[in-house]
């Protein structure tokens, strides 16, 4: 089961120069990316307001399975799914 | 690691692959790539501009395809060697042929049985291998690997590939542990749709107008990401790092590929000849036997010209390709089919006694050169222009006589340019459709790579452009422009080979039943240096053996074209008066335009009328040196005295090509094949380098054969300037004869040239009401459609033009039949008795009526549209009784203008009427006049005239200047629109159909000119008399 947030909640994302997240925090607490289980790219909406995400599938250190996504316009990080 | 693309679509991937294969080598070498493999679906289609393209640039290029296999997975394949190729094209021509059109699927069974010499890759995501894994079905997709390694041994390769989607790092994994587990090697792929990132919007785009559907709805079929272009070794090194041997691997594969693409030794079929013959003897026999019927006494030119021309074919051997065509040319007299050979052809003295060709080419001082010489290195080409009715029928004639293995119809691509671009693009963007109209009609342009500059001069679109989205649209409209779109069959290139076509390009199915067309087009089967004959269907000789045939009909006389004579003063009258309309070739508006000045008198005049007044020769600067002297203005001279016998005909200026071979061998010393070149080089604008190069030689040659360098260098320019748009002299010969033979069917049987150019329509410069129009105004009668009398077709009836019911809208051959079926047991005798028995459809009856089909029945036509919605009340099957007295109501009779009005909204034209006559009392005020009174003015008068655009023209020489002819109802009248005029009035000029002009008369060696000064749409000119002035009485029936 995962649960889709209705609106992708902003994070805090650490990465490396290659652009793949090393920790992240959200809710004032820190937490270590332990894997990367998938990585994904999407692109869209180029007519009108562009989208271009970079998706990781990770695995933290406090046990979490959570999808986030470093969105490429802004360069801001969002949570967008958290598996069970 | 350096790294080889293996698996990439170009724009031949039709509606799916976002890049012009071309586009995909310049990437390729940018990135240093040594090789790279194009793979479209289910076909070949790009194979030669891609191969071509990457030879010159240096890249080797690997011919494959991505084909489709029966359950819909895709499967990569290579060719390794010129068997790995044969076997790709008989490959996907099974999968193509054994299925409907469109809907191309291999079977595993097909591919065990042809997989020499190809390399398997195991597919993108749709392979079937991956499917399976993805579905959890391992024991499968292991049981698939086994089974493709059991047909393609160590040929087989587990493609891996990393498109950045979800899934994808998983699906890579478990494809590693399969390949390690069976000891199959692994290769990367990018799965690639265009050269650039940024091409991943038009490849959006293109899979929209693909399904049909618009960006905003179409998410779930557009790729979720742009990462499929070519990648760079870095970006795949970063995908595949951890495995660099998948990387190696595709270095290797492209190493085992080897393939040519050139076929040129491929002859022809060897032509079935008589016992103890061979081709060369045959050729020869048949030669000379028949230039004695030519010719009559064979004088010394002509033998010596045959002599020379059989022992040339004979050295090229091309005998037996002159034996082909000669038998389809017997084919087509023996049964009655008009046809002739066109083109360069016409310049061989072989070609005109075998009767391929009707020009002498003796008569007509042509040059062989031009057609054949010991230089060449293409085959030449022969086409024949076939009676447009016939032409099916000679086709069939070809796949018979050489099995439908060996012959197939060459494709051609239907390609995006600016009016579809904007259409399409726009669509799928979400533009209002209304817009997208106005905006595809008002284009100017052919190609979508001016559209910016094109739409940017119009006031109405230039509140949408500062939009973001309009930059989109244009720049997308740009780069879609020349994609193909989509495969069509070339007007009539044939194939002929000697082996199995399928071994040497994928066939496939054509939309019309039974025919089969291969996946390259003209240029392709050139290039690829195949043999082709072009069976082209020309409408004018339908046309002049339709007419031949009405006047045998109604007059009961024989005539034979071929014989009348030649010189007939009353005809070329006809022609000089510039009273052409429909006569072939001289019958576009820059045709009437000269032909009161050049005044053609002979068929050798025609020959230069036809090839003179083109594009080309117009910008050269060529016709009106040609005009000057032909009008004596200007003295004949030639630049030095042993041009004059090659150029007097043509009054010393230099016009058709023939004459430049010719020169090019007087004065240089060329020989025929050097000459040729010579012409075929300037013709290609070639860079300044070559161009010097060939001065060099041309002068070189010119002063050993004693002629001074100021002259020769002086006759080399002239040959530069004329050689890009000279004209082949025997194919316009050709054409000569045959605007001379319509000319004298026009002059001395009107009523039966009308009829035979109204039913091989669409042909020529005009529609069906202007050419009833002229009709007309030559005194030919023109009947209304006649439910008792009239056929599908016009027809000839006391030497009047009776209308057919093919315009009445809703007329279709199923309807005209079952007229014809039930009238041939009784004529109808009323309404109701057409009503009761022909079963035809409401509209077509109420059409019939409003065209005047009726009017045989004595009633006035409201009534009978009153009479038949009652009849339609009371139903075909009730007891039929007669109209009761309270049903007749007396009906206002229909008022001109309304009934012409009804007649163009059933069937696109008037039997009796011009519009323009019907709208001549509202708009007559202020001094608007008929085309007739206009041309007899002085010249410099100011004019108002008005008239429906029949013509609109803006030739690229004619520097921003545009054409439009009116025509009313006494003629045609010629508009010029000076560039400022033109600007102002753009969308008037572009789009209106009836307009009022207002100018200034200019009058020229006998043509009148309005050269508009404001242009007004009619209806705006209607309104303003009628507020302004009061209403005159109006006519009631």
């Amino acid at each position: 089961m995962a649960k889709l947030l209705e609106k992708p909640e902003e994070i805090r994302v650490r990465a490396n120069a290659s652009g793949v997240p090393l920790s992240l925090s959200r809710d004032g607490t820190r937490e270590k990316i332990t894997a990367i289980y998938e990585q994904w790219k999407v692109t869209d909406q180029w007519w009108g307001k562009e989208i271009e995400r970079h998706y990781f599938r990770v695995k933290t250190s406090r046990g979490f399975v959570l999808d986030i996504y470093h969105d490429i316009g802004t360069s801001n990080w969002y949570l967008s799914r958290i598996h069970d | 690691m350096p790294y080889v693309e293996l698996h990439c679509h170009s724009n031949f991937s039709l509606l799916d692959g976002a890049s012009h294969p071309e586009d995909l080598v310049a990437r390729a070498e940018e990135l240093g790539m040594s090789a790279l493999a194009i793979t479209d679906h289910d076909g070949l289609y790009g194979a030669v501009p891609f191969y071509r393209s990457a030879k010159k640039a240096g890249i080797k290029p690997i011919i494959g395809a991505e084909v489709t296999l029966e359950r819909g997975h895709h499967l990569t394949l290579l060719a390794r060697d010129s068997r790995g190729y044969s076997n790709l094209c008989r490959l996907i021509t099974r999968a193509q042929l054994e299925h409907r059109k469109g809907n191309p699927l291999l079977s595993e069974a097909a591919l065990a049985l042809h997989s020499e010499g190809l390399v398997c890759l195991s597919g993108c995501r749709r392979g079937k291998i991956p499917t399976l894994l993805a579905g959890g079905k391992r024991d499968e997709a292991i049981a698939a690997a086994k089974n493709y390694l059991e047909i393609f041994g160590d040929s087989f390769f587990i493609e891996l590939q990393n498109s950045l989607y979800p899934g994808d790092g998983c699906l890579y994994r478990e494809l590693i542990e399969l390949a390690q587990a069976l000891g199959i090697r692994c290769v990367a792929t990018n799965n690639v749709h265009y050269a650039r990132k940024e091409g991943h919007q038009l490849q959006d785009v293109l899979v929209c107008i693909k399904n049909r559907t618009t960006l905003d709805r179409s998410s779930n079929l557009r790729r979720l990401n742009a990462e499929f272009y070519l990648k760079s070794e870095a970006e795949m090194q970063e995908l595949f790092g951890q495995h660099p041997e998948v990387l190696e691997n595709t270095v290797r594969i492209a190493e085992m590929c080897d393939v040519s693409l050139d076929f040129s030794s491929y002859r022809f079929p060897d032509f079935p000849v008589p016992g103890g013959e061979t081709a060369d003897s045959y050729l020869a026999r048949l030669c000379w036997q028949r230039a004695r019927q030519r010719y009559g006494e064979i004088s010394t030119e002509v033998e010596d010209q045959l002599r020379y021309e059989l022992e040339l074919i004979r050295k090229l051997g091309l005998s037996g390709y002159f034996l082909i065509v000669w038998d389809l040319m017997e084919y087509c007299h023996k049964n009655g089919i008009p046809a002739q050979g066109r083109g360069s052809a016409a310049n061989s003295i072989v070609a005109y006694v075998l009767g391929i060709t009707r020009v002498d080419p003796i008569r007509h001082k042509l040059f062989v050169g031009r057609f054949i010489n010991e230089e060449m290195s293409a085959l030449p080409d022969i086409d024949i222009d076939v009676s447009t009715n016939h032409r099916e029928q000679v086709i069939q004639y070809v796949y018979q006589k050489y099995g439908e293995e060996h012959v197939a119809m060459v494709c051609t691509f239907v390609t995006f340019q600016a009016r579809n671009a904007i259409r399409e693009v726009g669509k799928v963007l979400g533009m209002p459709a209304h817009i997208l109209d106005q905006m595809a009609r008002a284009v100017g342009s052919y190609s979508a790579e001016d559209i910016d500059k094109d739409l940017a001069g119009l006031e109405q679109f230039r509140r949408y452009m500062s939009s973001q989205s309009w930059q989109h649209f244009i720049s997308l409209c740009k780069e879609i422009a020349d994609f193909p779109r989509h495969l069509s069959i070339h007007v009539g290139g044939m194939v002929i080979l000697s082996c199995p076509l399928s071994e040497i390009v994928p066939l496939e199915r054509a939309a019309m039943p039974g025919r089969v067309v291969c996946q390259w087009d003209k240029d392709s089967v050139e290039d690829a240096g195949l043999v082709k004959v072009d069976i082209l269907g020309l409408r004018m000789l339908s046309l002049i053996r339709d007419a031949a045939e009405l006047i045998k009909k109604s007059l009961g006389i024989h005539i034979d074209l071929d014989k009348i004579p030649l010189n007939d003063e009353k005809v070329y009258d006809m022609i000089c008066r510039a009273d052409t309309m429909g006569v072939f070739q001289v019958e576009s508006r820059a045709q009437m335009q000269t032909l009161p000045q050049t005044r053609p008198r002979s068929i050798e005049d025609l020959t230069i009328e036809v090839a003179i007044i083109r594009p080309g020769p117009l910008q050269g600067n060529m016709v009106h040196p040609y005009i000057r002297r032909r009008q004596g203005k200007e003295k004949v001279t030639y630049l030095l005295p042993r041009l004059k016998p090659i150029l007097e005909e043509t009054l010393g200026v230099i016009l058709f090509q023939e004459q430049v071979l010719k020169v090019a061998v007087a004065v240089a010393g060329f020989t025929p094949g050097e000459a040729d070149s010579l012409r075929r080089a300037m013709s290609r604008k070639r860079s300044r380098r070559a161009m010097e190069e060939l001065r060099e030689r041309f002068i070189r040659g010119a002063l050993r054969n004693g002629v001074s360098e100021r002259a020769a260098s002086e006759i080399f320019e002239k040959l530069r300037g004329f050689a890009e748009y000279g004209f082949c002299k025997s194919h316009a010969a050709g054409f000569a004869l045959l605007a001379y033979q319509s000319a004298w069917l026009k002059y001395y049987y009107p009523a039966e040239f009308y009829c035979a150019l109204l039913n091989n329509q669409p042909m020529g410069f005009y529609t069906p009401e202007v050419i009833i129009g002229d009709a007309r105004r030559h005194g030919v009668e023109i009947l209304p459609v006649d439910i008792n009398q009239s056929d599908e077709l016009c027809t000839v009836e006391d030497g009047k033009l009776r209308l057919g019911f093919r315009y009445v809208k809703e007329m279709g051959e199923a309807a005209v039949a079952r007229l014809k079926r039930t009238r041939s047991q009784a004529p109808f005798t009323s309404l109701r008795d057409f009503y009761l028995r022909s079963e035809l459809s409401r509209e077509a009856i109420e059409n019939l009526i409003l065209a005047g089909a009726m009017d045989c029945f004595g009633k006035p036509k409201r009534e009978l549209l009153w009479e038949l919605g009652i009849l339609e009340r009371q139903g075909r099957h009730s007891m039929m009784l007669d109209l009761p007295e309270e049903y007749q109501v007396p009906l206002p009779g229909m008022t001109e203008l309304e009934e012409v009005a009804a007649e163009y909204k059933v069937q696109g034209l008037s039997a009796r009427l011009h519009p323009m006559q019907v709208i001549r009392n509202s708009i007559s005020r202020d001094g608007v006049m008929k085309s007739s009174e206009v041309v007899s003015l002085f010249p410099g008068t100011r004019v108002r005239a008005a008239g429906y655009v029949i013509c609109r023209q803006a030739p690229r020489t004619a520097k921003g200047h545009v054409f439009l002819t009116l025509e009313d109802e006494d003629g045609l009248l010629n508009v010029v629109l000076k560039p400022a005029v033109y600007q102002k009035y753009r969308y008037v000029a572009r789009v209106e159909p009836l307009i009022v002009v207002e100018g200034v008369l200019q009058k020229k060696e006998g043509i009148a000119n309005v050269v508009a000064e404001r242009l007004i749409p009619l209806k705006k000119e209607r309104e303003r008399q009628a507020a302004m002035y009061p209403p005159r009485a109006r006519s009631f029936a």
